[in-house]
């Protein structure tokens, strides 16, 4: 390592005023020891011969000696300013920080079958894409995987029903791990096992390569980084011990009984909080399915008209977003529904099941008629019934469940611990107004790009910033910024209601459930402020509560496609 | 050797750009410098530095007779090896290079008393069962202790021509040295150790330093945040001192801040104004100076009774509604059905509404538990609605239900609300924090 051309500056680097102030401090400290009468003053022999070139090399030196400073400053070094990689790398090593190891890529495969059978497949099972990149299964426990019916309970981490996703194709989603490769979502991979009715396997979304920043300014903040130890203890420690497992895992955010906003862990009989946890955690891996269901016609319930197809949807992974629903067959027609959430456990009532493993539906679609009040959906008989198929769009990220059931076997006894997706922003219209120089290009699609990514990149519990988001807009060429529009719903349900542990399903009585059930609620955005929205249910302990909570840490914002659009106002 | 000396030789030519140095180096110190190149040593530049400066040496000749060897074998099942070094209780261990996740050996750790604890080297774990090995990988082994002067660093040992690595072939802790083998093993009588005044350092391979106040949050709570570890961090946060031993103080000195205690041949230095204690005064180990904020969690049922409750407790923060408070002494509670169940309603202090809202969860909560009976009714013993009793609250949360699952936080003088927050983030799940609020005066 040479100092001179690692930590010194280049001459023409200096400051003129830098070079001014130190050589006045220079001049004044040489005073008392030099001759008595020497011209030192600018201009003279000595000042210029000798004090000006001492001036430039005790300037660079000072610099150089800040430079070394901020090598030695961890803090510094973590917001990237490195001038000697080596050195500081050396320097961080003893103080503990050195580079670590690569993880496995992770991603998750779509395995569909052509019946609704039930298949045992050895966890030993390789799949390789690319003809080349070989993975495993991912299953907590290992042992066998279960691939059961429709419909059949989840008994252990191991089970994985089947979901239709069209007439004669049902399929499961299972986690798998191997090394670095490019798979991408819809990549196909051949399996070194025969498996009784499998027709496609295929990755149900890009795969995520674990690999670990090592560069010095990341060495730099692991060390000085306030975090404890991976494991379940606390909730930072579960932070990075998911992060560490589940490199896919986009966001991960726990509460705690030690957060007032954990509702449910105060349902006891003296109301105030137990040992729990909630982890809110948002993958890569969301990808939008559709899903087919059967739903049974219900013309009438204990003699009382209904005129609905109701049913069970048990959907693929955890729904985050349910964006439509059609009668198969019949895409064209306007059809309208509800979604109705019943927890599957009393002690995690009403939406503090939401976005979990914990969450039941069952879902009610009008039968559509025309202005002669003629039912225009034609109804399949069979020995359950009348009934029609109907198809379901819906955005699900499978790390949810994979992650609960990871968690259930590594939890400390005695805290229940409940995996969730977070509450659901979602921007449906961005719009900027904007101005520009003169003969400068605004590049849209820049903009779209960077303002998308900022959003993605808002990790609980950062907040929105209206100018770090107009920052991008800047970037893309706008001048000015006079004007944002916003508009967008934040859901604390997929459902649209909620039911109690012990209320009627639909199936059972429509009518009681409805009046039993509490409509979810929907925040609307309509300002930028609503971007940073906290809401807490105001009816706790009275009817009509729904336990809903919306904090910074529960929060994912996502920007629909098409949302954000931009008008040039004028010129600067 | 002489394959790796002309490598390093070579190295630092090309990375000093200078060849001066090879006359100012005597043919040990080539061979020490080789024999660090040759084990991958880190320290070696810092070594090749301190070699071409005029730093005084030493050379301590030590009788291998004088080393004491623990005994200890590896083992598969753990062996507990206990030794007590500068008054206190350690383990000791090796640590193997496999970790299971990587961020935790990326990372220096400390205990309970601010003392590094260095990965993928040897540790020294603390004797009080903080510390669980979750896959009993820790390897016990067999250690070659010497005693040693502690104010001198080791820089390296000389065997029989053979040199001995810090932080590779032995360990300084304070006043003794680690070998990992004995130095006896090839026949020599005596050892030579080479070593210089500078006290020893982490950058050393030392492995007890003092910690650096910079680094207590970021170190101190990389463990499992135990109530000892918590509370330091906590006082460093504050800028409490507490007593390092317990003892009798034999000398103070006030000074322009605060007082420098003597106890028990260690001094300390309180930075603030406080109360000063006497000479002659005794004081327990973690005793605190000034004011504190002091962590307990319980055991025992009724264990908080030794702590002030005269203003009660608040139950902000631990429950879903705000401002209720349970005051000191008894509080009533009525039986009343719900749904058909004789239940009870407790009464606190607070807003009217608020308390009733919370009654009314109270009692949905305890149905979804247990849909066809009470607990709560059969302890008060209620049999039939409108039945009434006075309790003792504070033993109905502290001991029926919080139990040994609550850290009770008491703090003398202001605690920034921040760090409170900060606290609740850091506390184990397994845990409820709750503010025992001071005593109106």
């Amino acid at each position: 390592m040479s100092l001179i051309t690692t930590y010194f500056p280049a001459p023409s680097d200096l400051a003129p005023t830098d070079l001014q102030s130190t050589r006045a401090e220079l001049q004044a400290w040489l005073a008392p020891a030099a001759p008595e009468g020497l011209d030192m003053r600018p201009g003279s022999v000595f000042g210029a011969w000798g004090l000006d070139p001492l001036t430039i090399l005790v300037q660079g030196i000072l610099t150089a000696v800040g430079r070394m400073r901020e090598d030695l400053d961890v803090a510094g070094v973590a917001n990237g300013v490195v001038y000697d990689c080596d050195f500081v790398q050396k320097y961080l090593l003893a103080l503990g920080g050195r580079q670590q190891e690569a993880v496995n890529t992770v991603g998750y495969v779509q395995l569909v079958f052509s019946a609704n059978a039930d298949v045992d497949i050895s966890s030993a099972t390789r799949l390789q894409f690319h003809n080349q990149d070989v993975y495993t299964f991912n299953i907590p426990g290992n042992g066998t995987i279960k691939v059961r019916q429709m419909g059949s309970a989840i008994a252990d981490p191991q089970t994985f029903p089947l979901t239709m996703l069209a007439s004669g194709s049902y399929a499961v989603i299972l986690p798998v791990t191997g090394y670095s490769s490019t798979v991408v979502a819809g990549d196909t991979a051949s399996l070194d096992t025969t498996i009784p009715n499998l027709t496609a396997a295929t990755a149900f979304s890009d795969f995520i390569v674990g690999r670990v920043n090592n560069s010095v300014p990341a060495i730099a903040r692991r060390t000085a980084q306030t975090f404890q130890a991976s494991g379940f203890i606390t909730k930072t420690g579960t932070r990075n011990q998911l992060q560490g497992v589940f490199p896919d895992l986009q966001t991960v955010a726990a509460i705690s009984s030690n957060d007032p906003e954990l509702y449910r862990a105060a349902v006891n009989a003296l109301g105030v909080t137990a040992p729990a946890m909630d982890i809110f955690v948002r993958s890569f891996a969301r990808q939008v399915v559709n899903q087919t269901i059967r739903l049974n016609y219900i013309s009438e319930q204990n003699d009382v008209a209904v005129g609905k197809f109701i049913g069970a949807w048990v959907p693929m992974g955890t729904p985050t977003r349910l964006d439509a629903v059609s009668c198969t067959g019949q895409p064209t027609l306007q059809l309208t529904w509800s979604v109705f959430s019943q927890s599957a456990s009393s002690l995690i009532p009403l939406l503090t099941a939401a976005y979990s493993t914990n969450e039941n539906f069952e879902l009610v679609v009008n039968m559509p008629v025309d202005v002669s009040n003629t039912p225009l959906i034609q109804l399949s008989q069979d020995a359950n019934g009348s009934y029609a198929l109907f198809t379901l769009t819906y955005e699900t990220d499978p790390a949810v469940g994979i992650v609960q059931a990871y968690i259930n076997q590594d939890m400390p006894a005695g805290v229940s611990v409940q995996v969730r997706a977070p509450m659901q922003m979602l921007i449906s219209s961005l719009h900027f107004q904007y101005t520009k120089e003169p003969g400068v290009l605004f590049n849209t699609d820049q903009a779209i790009a960077d303002v998308t990514s900022y959003f993605n990149g808002l990790n609980p519990p950062t907040p929105f910033s209206a100018s770090d988001m107009n920052d991008r807009v800047f970037s893309a060429g706008a001048a000015g910024i006079t004007g944002v529009d916003v508009s967008g719903q934040i859901k604390l349900s997929i459902a649209d209601q909620i039911l109690s542990p012990s209320s009627t399903l639909p199936s059972v009585n429509y009518a009681l459930a409805v009046s039993q059930a509490v409509a979810a609620p929907v925040l609307n955005i309509i300002s930028l402020d609503g971007l940073n929205s906290v809401y807490t249910d105001p009816n706790l302990g009275q009817g009509g509560e729904t336990l809903g909570v919306l904090t910074a840490q529960n929060l994912a914002r996502t920007v629909l496609s098409g949302a954000i659009t931009f008008e040039h106002v004028g010129n600067v | 050797m002489s394959e790796d000396l002309t490598a390093y030789q070579d190295s630092i030519e090309k990375s000093l750009g200078a060849e001066a140095w090879r006359e100012a180096l005597s043919a040990s110190d080539m061979k020490l410098l080789a024999t660090m190149a040759a084990a991958g040593a880190a320290r070696v530049n810092a070594e090749l530095a301190s070699l071409l400066t005029d730093r005084r040496r030493q050379r301590v000749t030590l009788p291998v007779s004088k080393v004491v060897n623990f005994g200890m074998q590896v083992a598969e099942s753990a062996v507990d090896v206990q030794t007590v070094i500068n008054g206190r209780s350690v383990h000791l261990v090796t640590y193997p290079r496999r970790v299971k996740h990587t961020q935790d050996s990326a990372c220096v750790w400390a205990d309970e008393d601010g003392v590094w604890l260095y990965q993928d080297g040897l540790l020294l774990l603390p004797d009080d069962e903080s510390y669980v090995d979750p896959d009993d990988t820790g390897a016990w082994q067999t250690w070659y202790v010497l005693p040693w002067n502690q104010d001198l660093n080791a820089l390296y040992i000389e065997i029989q021509g053979t040199i001995l690595l810090p932080g590779v072939d032995f360990y300084q802790t304070g006043d003794r040295l680690f070998l990992r083998q004995h130095p006896g093993a090839s026949g020599a009588a005596s050892l030579i150790v080479v070593a210089d005044q500078q006290p020893p350092n982490i950058a050393a391979f030392s492995l007890r330093s003092e910690l650096p106040s910079a680094w207590t949050s970021s170190s101190l709570l990389r463990g499992n945040p135990t109530t000892a570890r918590l509370q330091v961090w906590l006082d460093a946060e504050l800028g409490t001192v507490r007593a390092p031993v317990s003892g009798t103080i034999t000398q103070t000195s006030s000074l322009e801040h605060g007082t420098r205690y003597v106890c028990a041949g260690q001094d300390w230095w309180v930075p603030y104004d406080c109360t000063e204690l006497d000479p002659g005064t005794y004081v327990q180990k973690g005793q605190p100076f000034g004011n504190a904020a002091t962590l307990y969690t319980g055991t025992a049922a009724g264990w908080w009774r030794g702590l002030d409750w005269s203003s009660g407790l608040s139950l902000d923060n631990v429950c879903p509604f705000s401002g209720l408070h349970i005051p000191p002494g008894v509080i009533p509670a009525t039986s009343v059905t719900y749904n058909g169940v004789v239940r009870v309603q407790l009464t606190l202090q607070g807003d009217p509404v608020v308390l009733a809202a919370w009654q009314q969860w109270c009692l949905a909560a305890e149905q979804a538990a247990y849909p066809s009976t009470s607990p709560l009714a059969q302890l008060c013993g209620f049999t039939e609605a409108g039945q009434t009793k006075l309790i003792d609250g504070l033993q109905y949360f502290l001991d029926l239900w919080w139990n040994s699952s609550i850290t009770v936080l008491v703090p003398q003088g202001h605690v920034p609300p921040a760090l409170l927050q900060e606290l609740r983030n850091r506390m184990p799940v397994t845990s409820v924090l709750i503010v025992q609020m001071p005593a109106v005066t």
